[in-house]
């Protein structure tokens, strides 16, 4: 049973291509023959609004259970209880069961994941601010993630499988087609891919297969990790300095999503794709 | 563990990891291996206390290493840290994707192997930085780059990458090439040295195009 739960995890990748997971889509009710269209449409949007509120309890409920008892001890009976629902309610919402109560789980997360990120950059104005943001608001959202937090303790057998190999390859590209077009304002596409995939590989190395010493949560890392290692490398022809401001700026408070800090990095950079200061600020680095 | 008892430790090894070969990880027992072995189980525990369990993790290791042994004899002739990533990265996928075990094994029984490999990670981490620094010592680096933090950051990066590449072919050179000069390496030696010449041996010395 639990690998049908990680193949239908690894079907996440897809979601995320296909751009659905950020829109953390309804259920599907299909049509009821032979009943007048207004009656019809005036029930399935009851249906629809009870439905969305028992599949939001029910995601609810498995997250908690997930955090409490792990994955192979959670039960159809733990995942209603916990959600404050029947166990008729649950197969009515979720006809699968468990496995599509857990695949739903995942879609959720996933969609979180992404909002956080998309939280976490917007305010940012400038390359090197994006990139720092959304490692940041991404390593943040996995360090304060306890239901996974949990199973990567307890069962990592369950969560591995869907991060690692062939399934990392799909995360990844999944990822850089998604978080591309926020860098597309300095960046053309294939770079914006490039680096957003990069972006991504570093929190699933620090923040997933991480070291107890570097977090991608921890905003001094983050930023110096990002502007030592990845900033750098963007610009395929690097610019002049350009009277590159080098200052220390891992020293910005925390919390801000780095919003404030890091303006050198990327000021010169915002005319020009492959322009920006930060190819030489080697000053902001320790 | 003395010289004498190598030969029947790798001998079991051998013979576990055929086990692993036909019938998976989960699958292969102690008197399995000591039967494929020609040794007694008593042997097999002699060897491996823990049984069963440490002899699995023992075969995953004894697999890490070998194919590092064979990376490190790939790469010993290569002149400069673009070489060494480039042929590094190349060679490891090309391994990987070959490595008709460990491809059936990801397939067939993943949850038993990952959680494996990534209780090793961090000791193989620290072996390829540990390969990684001399090299990184070579050259003149932009300030302020530390050479055990750029040594652990590429570690962590090329088996990152080896074991998925996201959207990079590291069979095709000049893909790799461009990888290694724009994700791993830009950030880390000074500008004139990312053309992939070969590095002088003195330190301090920025080298020419």
């Amino acid at each position: 049973m639990k690998r049908d739960i990680v193949s239908q995890m690894g079907g996440i990748a897809g979601a995320l291509a296909r751009g659905e997971a950020g829109r953390g889509g309804g259920p599907d009710p299909s049509a009821a023959a032979g009943e007048p269209a207004g009656h019809r449409r005036r029930r399935e949007a009851t249906d629809r609004s009870r439905s969305e509120r028992h599949r939001r309890q029910l995601i609810d409920g498995a997250l908690s259970c997930l955090e409490q008892r792990g994955l192979a001890a959670t039960t159809v009976d733990d995942i209603a209880h916990a959600g404050g629902c029947s166990r008729a309610t649950v197969y009515r919402v979720f006809p699968g069961g468990r496995d599509q109560v857990l695949a739903a789980v995942v879609a959720s997360e996933t969609s979180s994941l992404l909002s956080a990120v998309s939280a976490a950059v917007a305010t940012a104005g400038t390359l090197g601010d994006v990139v720092v943001a959304g490692v940041l608001g991404a390593g943040r959202w996995l360090a304060g993630h306890r239901a996974l937090g949990r199973l990567l303790g307890s069962e990592p057998e369950a969560v591995l499988p869907w991060l690692a190999f062939d399934r990392q390859d799909r995360l990844l590209e999944a990822a850089g087609q998604w978080a591309a077009p926020l860098l597309g304002r300095w960046l053309d596409h294939p770079r914006a891919v490039r680096l957003a995939e990069h972006a991504a590989r570093i929190v699933l190395v620090y923040g997933i297969g991480g070291s107890a010493t570097a977090t991608v949560a921890d905003e001094g890392w983050v930023r110096h990790l990002v502007t030592t290692y990845v900033l750098p490398g963007v610009g395929v022809d690097p610019p002049a300095p350009a009277g590159t401001v080098a200052r220390d700026d891992r020293s910005a408070a925390p919390g801000d999503g780095g919003s404030t800090g890091d303006r050198a990095v990327a000021a010169a950079g915002a005319g020009g794709d492959a322009c920006f200061a930060g190819t030489d600020d080697e000053g902001a680095r320790l | 563990m003395g010289q004498a008892d190598r030969p029947a430790r790798e001998r079991i090894l051998e013979g576990a990891y055929a086990c692993v070969a036909r019938r998976g990880l989960a699958k292969t027992t102690v008197e399995d291996a000591a039967r494929q072995a020609g040794v007694s189980r008593a042997t097999v525990y002699r060897h491996f206390p823990g049984g069963r369990e440490e002899l699995i993790d023992a075969v995953v290791l004894w697999q890490f290493l070998r194919f590092f042994t064979r990376l490190y004899e790939e790469l010993h002739h290569a002149r400069s840290l673009h070489q060494v990533l480039e042929r590094g990265l190349t060679f490891a996928r090309r391994s990987l994707r070959q490595h008709e075990v460990l491809q059936r094994v990801l397939v067939t029984e993943p949850g038993v192997l990952l959680p494996k490999l990534t209780t090793e990670m961090e000791r193989v981490v620290a072996m390829v930085a540990g390969f990684l620094t001399p090299y990184l010592a070579r050259y003149a680096l932009r300030d302020g780059v530390d050479v055990h933090e750029a040594s652990d950051y590429l570690a962590r990066m090329t088996l990152s990458l080896i074991c998925a590449p996201g959207s990079w072919d590291l069979e095709d050179p000049e893909q790799t090439a461009e990888l290694v000069r724009s994700q791993l390496l830009a950030g880390i030696v000074r500008a004139g040295a990312v053309d992939g010449s070969r590095p002088r041996s003195t330190r301090g010395t920025a080298v020419a195009r």
